[in-house]
């Protein structure tokens, strides 16, 4: 008698912990989209045919990589001085065309985020020898820009203990 | 101290075999090995209950589990020593790449592993022979058991760095980032899956016996049942929550919907398993045991599945990378085939400069109109012949005229530019058209 009672209770109590745990697990599915690793751009810009086909640096668009804090989107006329002769049939260097000719730039969906409370300097890194690719993968292997590094606290701390750089908390929070 | 370091680096093409072929060899491996572990716990539980107890039944139970698990050395030697070296040789390959691990680490967690062996061997000979156990025994067979896990953890740890080759770099400076939190999470996450086929197993063989009824007890058949059925309950309560900090441990790069699919599935079935015990409670041939170890082994395969994308994505842009790297030699058979053709040496210098203008230059450089650089007929009369003149703005190319986009650093080796120098000098001097 009473485990005709108990059974169906407990067979609802276990669906429920899973219900429970897969809810969990959408939840993180629903997080880990939103966080958006590789969020579209206002322009398809491929960095395989940059980097991979062209052989170009990386410095030679993001040119103050190695003198400012931050790495910087290249000018609209870096891109045009070669697009004005290059693939001008193509729909997406029509785009950059258009905001170039209406002094519009391009506002590039952020992929990299620190919070406001981080110091970071890409000029002292690329000085340390700390390569691109080191937080950034193989850009050149990709058609729209994936991040990488995690860039959370833990993942700088441990290159900074595994290169011997400064672990002191004023290094990065300023 | 030897290294890794000296090997050919892979092709992407050795890169996907070898992750694939890790997983095909871990389906066969870890299943062994859980039983191992699962069975060798709880005959030493069941040993030490038995003798607080005093209940022959008890350390019936526990003789019965070891000769299951630990059937014949050759079994030993197939499903657990050869495909560990193999799963050693894949780490040693795609992991430890460019990393100086020292050998005497392999090496040590290759010991540890094989004198777990030796001790479970010498633990379940001794239990065979008789019913009671010396406190020395059950010690050996606690050694092994402890060996096995602590092989196993270390094998969890090389497993988790796997899923994140931003680590390798690290982990060539300092050992110590051999640890990881996801390293952790795969070693229970695994853990709670042995047990769980374990007691998966042991409901399926107290099916079987009751069907054989060689003399088998109701009450003995009612304790191996009790066990193997909590034993699986407890773990298949316990695996999914390991499984959701697997997710929460891997990096970001790592996760996909295929990740995330997966997972879901393992959940679903967890479920399955649990309802599966409730539903079919039986102990003879009704009993859950073989719905439940057809259940586990979906739930491994999905673990794999899990695990094998989450790895595909890790590596997604270095095995690209590798793709490129070879489709550019492909492309370029010149490169390789030139060292064989000293005959015409003088001559192939300006054709050598001409294959790598045409690969190189010609993408922003025609001789007679401006393209994204100006018209070269303009611009290499400048330097008067000088090919050193040349050859020194090729290797460091400076801003000279304001209308036109500084040109890149092309990093071309000393003999390309020497070439293309002269098939420049050479070729405007002609006429200025190639």
């Amino acid at each position: 008698m009473t485990r005709s009672v108990r059974k169906p209770a407990i067979l609802l109590a276990v669906t429920a912990y899973f219900g429970v745990l897969l809810l969990i697990a959408a939840g993180l599915w629903v997080s880990w989209q939103r966080a958006g690793i590789a969020p579209d751009q206002p322009i398809a810009f491929p960095h395989t045919i940059h980097v991979s086909k062209l052989n170009l640096p990386c410095n030679f668009c993001h040119i103050y990589v190695d003198r400012s804090r931050h790495a910087g989107a290249p000018s609209l006329t870096t891109c045009m001085s070669c697009h004005r002769a290059i693939a001008t049939d193509r729909e997406e260097i029509k785009k950059l065309t258009r905001h170039y000719e209406e002094k519009r730039p391009v506002e590039w969906n952020r992929v990299y985020f620190l919070p406001e409370h981080v110091y970071f300097s890409h000029k002292r890194h690329v000085k340390a020898g700390v390569d691109c690719s080191e937080c950034h993968g193989k850009v050149g292997t990709m058609k729209k820009i994936r991040r990488v590094g995690a860039l959370t606290m833990g993942w700088c701390v441990s290159c900074h203990r595994a290169r011997g750089a400064p672990l002191d908390c004023t290094t990065c929070h300023k | 101290m030897a290294s890794w370091g000296n090997l050919q680096p892979l092709s992407s093409e050795f890169y996907s075999l070898l992750r694939h072929g890790l997983f095909l060899v871990l389906f066969f491996h870890l299943p062994f090995l859980g039983f191992l572990i699962g069975g060798s716990a709880l005959s030493l539980l069941l040993n030490f209950l038995g003798k607080e107890k005093r209940d022959s039944s008890y350390l019936r139970f526990s003789q019965e589990l070891m000769r299951t698990v630990l059937m014949s050395k050759s079994a030993l030697f197939i499903f657990g020593l050869v495909p560990l070296l193999l799963v050693w040789f894949v780490f040693a390959r795609v992991l430890f790449d460019a990393s100086p691990l020292p050998w005497p680490f392999w090496a040590g967690i290759l010991g540890v592993l094989l004198s777990g062996f030796a001790l479970l061997s010498l633990y379940r000979s001794a239990r065979g022979r008789a019913m009671d156990l010396s406190p020395m025994t059950a010690a050996t067979g606690a050694a092994g058991l402890l060996a096995l896990i602590l092989a196993f953890f270390l094998f969890s740890a090389g497993y988790g760095i796997l899923f994140n080759p931003g680590k390798l770099p690290l982990l060539q400076k300092q050992i110590r980032f051999f640890l990881s939190w996801n390293g952790v999470v795969k070693f229970l996450l695994f853990l709670a899956f042995f047990f769980g086929m374990t007691g998966g197993a042991i409901l399926l063989l107290c099916g079987r016996t009751a069907e054989g009824g060689e003399g088998t007890g109701a009450e003995y058949r009612g304790l191996v049942h009790r066990f193997g059925g909590n034993l699986t309950l407890l773990a298949t309560l316990v695996l999914p929550v390991f499984l959701l900090f697997d997710l929460v441990t891997l990096p970001e790069i790592a996760l996909s919907a295929e990740v995330f699919v997966s997972s879901a599935v393992v959940l679903l079935l967890s479920l399955a398993v649990c309802l599966t015990l409730f539903l079919f409670d039986g102990k003879g041939e009704g009993g859950p045991g073989a719905r439940v170890v057809f259940l586990f082994v979906l739930i491994f395969l999905a673990i794999l599945l899990h695990d094998d994308a989450a790895v595909g994505n890790a590596y997604q842009d270095r095995i690209a990378f590798l793709a490129m790297q070879e489709a550019a030699v492909e492309a370029e058979p010149g490169k390789e085939a030139r060292p064989e053709e000293p005959a015409a040496a003088a001559q192939t210098g300006t054709d050598a400069g001409k294959v790598v203008f045409e690969k190189v230059c010609a993408g922003c450089h025609r001789f007679d109109i401006r393209v994204v650089g100006p018209p070269l007929n303009e611009v290499v009369p400048k330097y008067g012949g000088d090919a050193e003149k040349l050859k020194a703005f090729l290797r460091e190319p400076v801003k000279v005229n304001p209308d036109y986009p500084s040109m890149p650093r092309l990093g071309l080796p000393e003999e390309e530019i020497d070439a293309v120098a002269r098939y420049l000098i050479e070729t405007v001097k002609t006429g200025g058209s190639p």
